[in-house]
């Protein structure tokens, strides 16, 4: 596909490996592809019905909603958007004449094989054994579930994500061998063959000489498979540690599990980003017809990665810094390396709209993916600039702003690049014309569109202090929750239209209008920016309308009254009980209601005893408060005997 | 919104609309009726913008970093004299905090851990604004500093994922004279 005008250009013009290392690519990225796009439907599927529930259509039961949401994050986060991009590294590195030989094929359909059984496992121990420990699976929340899941399942849990771990172990083996194979043409060995795979030849070619520069496209997937090699081996050592602690008598420091899960939990988004932007390499200069736009910086840049981007796990531990541990000044170091890393992704983001500014670029369903991308990158990259800020991070932590920046960066930024790539590549893939481009367009668009709306409105709801990870929210955040319904309605058809565009591209259908274009009949106008951006504003008019919609019936929908966290506190009545009305307030201020149903005030927890059926008399209850029993707590130290007589009086009342 | 919030909330905007403005332009640059003309860019030219950049982002960065930093919210735990201390803690699924009740004006000293697994430890106020949070780690206690000013009633609300009823783990704090 390269142009005549760059024939023998190092960057445009890459050899061609033989025919049989080809179908070894193909074959390596179609089982990658298909796979991790079969795990995305059904990903999809469930962060669907997340939503759909927090909006009260189909309410979920409590603990099966964050087990949703458990296999939910696992499988679009890893099953998906990091599955597919991994595919794609083997048929990137062929492209610019790499061969896959025999060893490195074996090891690839390893990690392949663990990563389809990890990603079952992980469905399996969430979806029917209602492991719900979240898909960060926070130490020690995975042993101790409250009663509503196993130790043998979170012991089936940790080993379902170890598998993935090893997936990505063997991943990355793999594409070391590749990178450092004959493709490389270099006549040095070992780690030097390495540096120069992760392009430190461009900065000193004396050092690190190769017959031919190295291509871009290998430089980002060399940093990944280095990182992620060292970012994953201590998370697989806590996950066995987990496993162990499912049978035996043994426990970790939490808050050093807590790093040791962000160390592999940073890098891991790179992982998808990573070898995202090694696609980008490939297909822009492609599409644009002229080499990637940059300088020796970006050898700098990648430098600069390889390092920072195991040295900056701390930033998703901001608010955590007790007071006698050195985390405080962890955090603060990172704060800074967290910026450089992003100067990395403003170097590419500089080299990849340059490639395309004023180009003679072709505007198809992938290509317009792969445009569409980058303006993701960049608008996700800034709002994870304030996650970044330490000062700003204190008033996103743990809110949905987190939950809408990392879905516009997973699902906007490397999905779209997924389904750029897909769209780009898959008839090289199985040597088939795409059944119709103008509907993947459509289908490109309206993801973006759609998705960047949905994100929007989550970090609207961060901002206004709507915590993530709560399978019921409360009322005061209906209104904008109900406005992303309709918007997931879009978003969720134009993923059939994709799914209806790849089942006629693998039976060999094309549709009319793609066979009017291979007859040589040429296109008509309608590629005209103009007629472009009035069908584009036409679009946001109409998702904006119908979010407006679903605002307005959740506004309407939305009880004032009970919009906080707590229930509202009443006023005594006229000539009522004062005694109860303190009660009522005693038993909201101190919790309670997390843990018990209480009817009189507004407890609605279901771990503890229903407290409008027990069947204690009051000495009893004051017995229980004062000096707790099983998991309750006692609260002799934090109430006065006559406050929890007042809880007593007020529970035997409701009876 | 918190005061913060909305901060984040214009320099995010802003910055989005120049970004998109930005990449309408390089879009916009692309598209022309003749199909057939030359790509004239001097691509050389536009490689060597990349050093500018760099250091354009360097310096913005910078400046973020640097005009934050007083706000970092790590420094000024300390114990000191005068305080009120304040005991938080965090179980699945309620908030054990003694006293439950405290004084307006009066920099409140929270001690915060857990017993069982990580929760976060967040207080908003009756409107549902976001004052402050820190994590609250089993093994682990953490300090944080904060003066209310207004008398009545305080959300407490679990701001880390920690099991089935985390969503209901709620509490309050009463500040009045």
């Amino acid at each position: 596909m390269s142009s005549n005008a760059f024939a023998g250009h190092p960057q445009m013009d890459f050899p061609k490996v033989s025919e049989e290392s080809r179908g070894v690519a193909k074959k390596l990225t179609l089982y990658y592809v298909i796979a991790s796009t079969a795990i995305f439907l059904v990903a999809g599927l469930l962060g669907m019905v997340l939503r759909q529930s927090q909006a009260d259509i189909v309410r979920l039961d409590d603990n099966y909603w964050y087990a949703i949401m458990t296999a939910h994050g696992l499988g679009a986060f890893v099953g998906w958007a990091a599955f597919a991009v991994m595919g794609f590294g083997f048929w990137v590195l062929s492209e610019v004449g790499y061969t896959i030989k025999r060893p490195a094929r074996m090891v690839a359909m390893v990690a392949w094989w663990t990563m389809v059984l990890g990603v079952a496992g992980v469905v399996v121990t969430t979806l029917l054994f209602n492991f719900a420990g979240s898909w960060v699976f926070l130490y020690p929340l995975p042993l101790e579930s409250a009663g509503q899941w196993g130790n043998h399942v979170t012991a089936a849990f940790s080993f379902s994500v170890l598998l993935a771990g090893v997936s990505i172990i063997a991943w990355c083996v793999s594409i070391i061998m590749i990178v450092t194979g004959p493709g490389l043409q270099s006549d040095k060995s070992g780690p030097n063959r390495l540096g120069a795979a992760m392009g430190l030849g461009i900065l000193a070619p004396k050092k690190f000489p190769t017959a031919r520069p190295v291509p871009y496209p290998v430089i980002p997937l060399t940093v990944i498979a280095i990182d992620m090699i060292i970012a994953t081996l201590p998370l697989a050592v806590l996950l066995v540690e987990m496993i162990l602690e499912a049978y035996i008598d043994i426990s970790v420091d939490p808050l050093l599990a807590k790093n040791v899960l962000w160390f592999f939990g940073h890098p891991v988004v790179y992982l998808l980003l990573f070898p995202a932007v090694s696609i980008y390499y490939l297909l822009v200069p492609r599409f644009a017809k002229r080499p990637l736009v940059a300088g020796n910086i970006i050898a700098v840049g990648w430098s600069i990665a390889v390092i920072a981007n195991v040295t900056v796990w701390a930033h998703h531990l901001y608010m955590d810094y007790p007071t006698d541990s050195i985390q405080a000044a962890i955090n603060t170091g990172m704060e800074p390396i967290t910026f450089a890393l992003t100067l990395v992704s403003a170097l590419s983001l500089y080299s990849l709209m340059f490639t395309i500014y004023k180009s003679r670029w072709t505007w198809t369903a992938g290509s317009t993916a792969l445009f569409l991308g980058l303006v993701s990158w960049l608008l996700a990259g800034l709002s994870g600039v304030v996650n970044a800020t330490i000062a700003w991070n204190a008033f996103v932590h743990n809110t949905l702003w987190v939950v809408g920046h990392f879905h516009h960066m997973a699902l906007l930024n490397i999905g779209i690049v997924i389904f750029g790539a897909i769209y780009a590549l898959l008839p090289d893939l199985i040597g088939k014309k795409l059944y119709s481009d103008r509907l993947g367009m459509w289908h490109v668009w309206l993801t973006f569109f759609a998705g960047t709306a949905f994100s929007v409105i989550w970090i609207w709801q961060g901002l206004d202090g709507a915590p993530r990870r709560f399978a019921v929210l409360p009322s005061q955040y209906d209104a904008l929750t109900a406005a992303s319904i309709p918007i997931l309605v879009v978003l969720a058809a134009s993923q059939l239209i994709f799914v209806f565009n790849m089942v006629q591209t693998f039976r060999g259908k094309t549709s009319a209008y793609t066979q009017r274009i291979s007859l040589g009949v040429s296109r008509p106008k309608l590629t005209s920016p103009a007629l472009q951006g009035l069908v584009m504003t036409l679009t946001i008019v109409a998702i904006a309308g119908l979010a407006a919609g679903g605002w307005a019936i959740g506004n309407a929908n939305q009880d004032k009254a009970t919009a906080a966290f707590l229930p509202p506190l009443e006023e005594p009545a006229p000539g009522g009980d004062d005694n109860l009305a303190a009660g009522q307030q005693v038993f909201v201020a101190t919790g309670c209601g997390g843990c018990h149903i209480l009817e009189a005030a507004g407890g609605a927890g279901e771990i503890g005893p229903n407290l409008d059926e027990t069947a204690l008399d009051k000495d009893g209850i004051v017995d229980v408060i004062t000096n707790g029993k099983n998991a309750m707590p006692a609260f002799a130290d934090q109430l006065a005997p006559e406050q929890i007589e007042a809880v007593a009086d007020l529970i035997l009342d409701g009876k | 919104m918190n005061p913060t919030a909305l901060t984040i909330l214009i320099a995010y905007s802003a910055v989005s609309v120049l970004a998109l403005i930005v990449l309408l332009w390089v879009w916009k640059s692309t598209h022309s009726f003749d199909a057939d003309r030359e790509d004239t860019a001097d691509t050389e030219k536009l490689a060597h913008g990349e050093k500018p950049w760099f250091m354009f982002a360097v310096v913005c960065l910078a400046i973020l970093g640097l005009a934050t930093l007083a706000f970092i919210p790590y420094g000024d735990n300390a114990a000191a004299e005068g305080q009120q201390q304040v005991s938080v803690d965090g179980r699945q699924f309620a908030w054990v905090i003694n006293p439950g009740t405290i004084k307006p004006d009066i920099p409140v000293r929270f001690e915060v851990t857990a017993a069982d697994v990580n929760h976060g430890f967040a207080v908003y106020n009756d409107d549902n604004i976001l004052l402050f949070q820190i994590q609250a780690v089993p093994k682990s206690t953490s300090h944080i500093v904060y003066t209310f000013k207004e008398p009545g009633r305080y959300q407490v609300v679990c701001l880390e994922f920690c099991g089935v009823d985390h969503h209901n783990m709620i509490g309050a704090l009463q500040v009045s004279e």
